[in-house]
């Protein structure tokens, strides 16, 4: 019951960030509420879960961006793996912990992203890299309380 | 224990292989998962845009007032320029020109927005059925708005022009200096290679110059805010305002001939 929870936490980031979220833009950048979805479903789902609930949300991800190939169905269930064994290592429902972890998470993603944009051959100009790279954790970090209260992780 | 690790070995070989076959395949589910969501996303576009016109009420009666103001203003406009046109058709045809033909567009609405914020890709609910297809130009009734980049039966995905990896060839329309005008995946534009001595000012309005493939020449792009030199110091760049709000922009048309 409570995975089938996160299936729709998921499929709902997943409408909501592709839908009403464009309102929600700051200097371009819009929270990723399906980064935050996958944190909280590995955090609070057993791995045989998380992961495709996470590949789940990459998909999502994909379908709906220019990227050649699923880069976000293969980064996002990668995070969710190291999280659930971080979470075995060290406690991370401490308060402000998860926030952390989400900003973390988020500052990596787009060093990743930007590694197989290079690779790939489409680079995205510096300055703009850096502009979403800031910000955009930033912005996620500060939006992920208000889904962990909805969710009540 | 030998049985526990093998059992451990194979789920996480098989866990690999699932995600890098989606990892893989997500380009051609695109289409499908697209197509199933079609109608869920529309509903809730609609929803969101009902919510926006009851929060915004007071906003959206002032504008139609003025609004209204000028459309008057507008009439007036239209009636002189139809008769200028009139007159031009009368001359081209003493002249014996060749009339272009005025483009054929397929009106669309946008009903997915991008997930992340490395690409700037809209959905739009027309596709292959309506005649659209792969490179075909959008536009509004503002300006340039970018370019079909994926099209299904029923939907299609566009690359706005704030998009980095969509530039177009354009011309200021004052001096005629030609450029560059690339995405910067935020509100403005980068107009690039321009030389030191082009003649470009503040408020100059761009525009396609149709050396770009299917671009047609003429197309608003926007104005410009703001003049640079290059770090190298051997061209300048102009920032540009795109005419298109690309943030709130709902109806699209998309020129299929």
């Amino acid at each position: 019951m409570r995975n089938m929870f996160f299936l729709c936490v998921v499929i709902i980031a997943g409408i909501i960030q592709v839908t009403v979220l464009d309102y929600f833009k700051i200097f371009g950048i819009k929270p990723d509420v399906i980064l935050i979805s996958a944190v909280i479903s590995a955090l609070s789902c057993p791995l045989g879960w998380s992961i495709p609930l996470s590949v789940l949300g990459g998909i999502f991800k994909d379908v709906f961006s220019a990227s050649v190939f699923g880069i976000n169905t293969l980064l996002l269930p990668l995070w969710s793996f190291l999280i659930f064994k971080l979470s075995r290592k060290i406690p991370l429902d401490v308060k402000f912990m998860p926030f952390i972890l989400i900003f973390i998470v988020a500052i990596i993603n787009a060093l990743a992203t930007r590694l197989i944009l290079l690779y790939l051959g489409s680079p995205i100009p510096l300055g703009i890299y850096i502009r979403i790279a800031l910000l955009g954790p930033v912005y996620t970090a500060l939006i992920s309380p208000i889904l962990f209260r909805i969710v009540r992780v | 224990m030998f049985k526990s690790t093998n059992k451990r070995l194979i789920y996480i070989a098989v866990c690999i292989s699932a995600i890098l076959f989606f990892s893989t395949i997500t380009p051609f589910i695109r289409p499908v998962v697209i197509n199933i969501l079609k109608y869920p996303l529309a509903l809730i576009t609609s929803i969101r845009r009902e919510f926006s016109a009851l929060i915004f009420y007071h906003k959206n009666f002032i504008e139609n007032e003025r609004l209204k103001k000028e459309v008057d203003f507008l009439k007036q406009k239209v009636n002189a320029a139809g008769e200028i046109y009139l007159e031009n058709r009368r001359l081209m045809a003493l002249f014996d020109l060749a009339q272009k033909s005025p483009y054929r567009v397929v009106a669309s609405r946008i009903i997915g927005r991008p997930a992340d914020s490395w690409s700037s890709v809209v959905i739009i609910d027309k596709g292959l059925s309506s005649g659209i297809r792969r490179g075909f130009v959008v536009i509004n009734y503002l300006g340039l708005v970018g370019r079909i980049i994926d099209v299904t039966p029923a939907t299609s995905r566009v690359m706005l022009i704030n998009d980095p990896n969509l530039c177009v060839s354009s011309i200021v329309s004052r001096s005629r200096q030609e450029g560059l005008v690339c995405g910067t995946l935020g509100s403005s534009l980068i107009m690039r290679y321009l030389s030191k001595d082009s003649d470009i000012k503040v408020s100059d309005t761009v525009l396609t110059s149709g050396l770009t493939d299917n671009y047609p020449k003429g197309l608003l792009i926007g104005t410009i805010i703001d003049i640079g030199e290059e770090f190298s110091g051997l061209s300048r760049y102009a920032v540009i305002k795109p005419a298109v709000n690309l943030s709130n922009i709902e109806e699209v048309l998309v020129i299929i001939q």
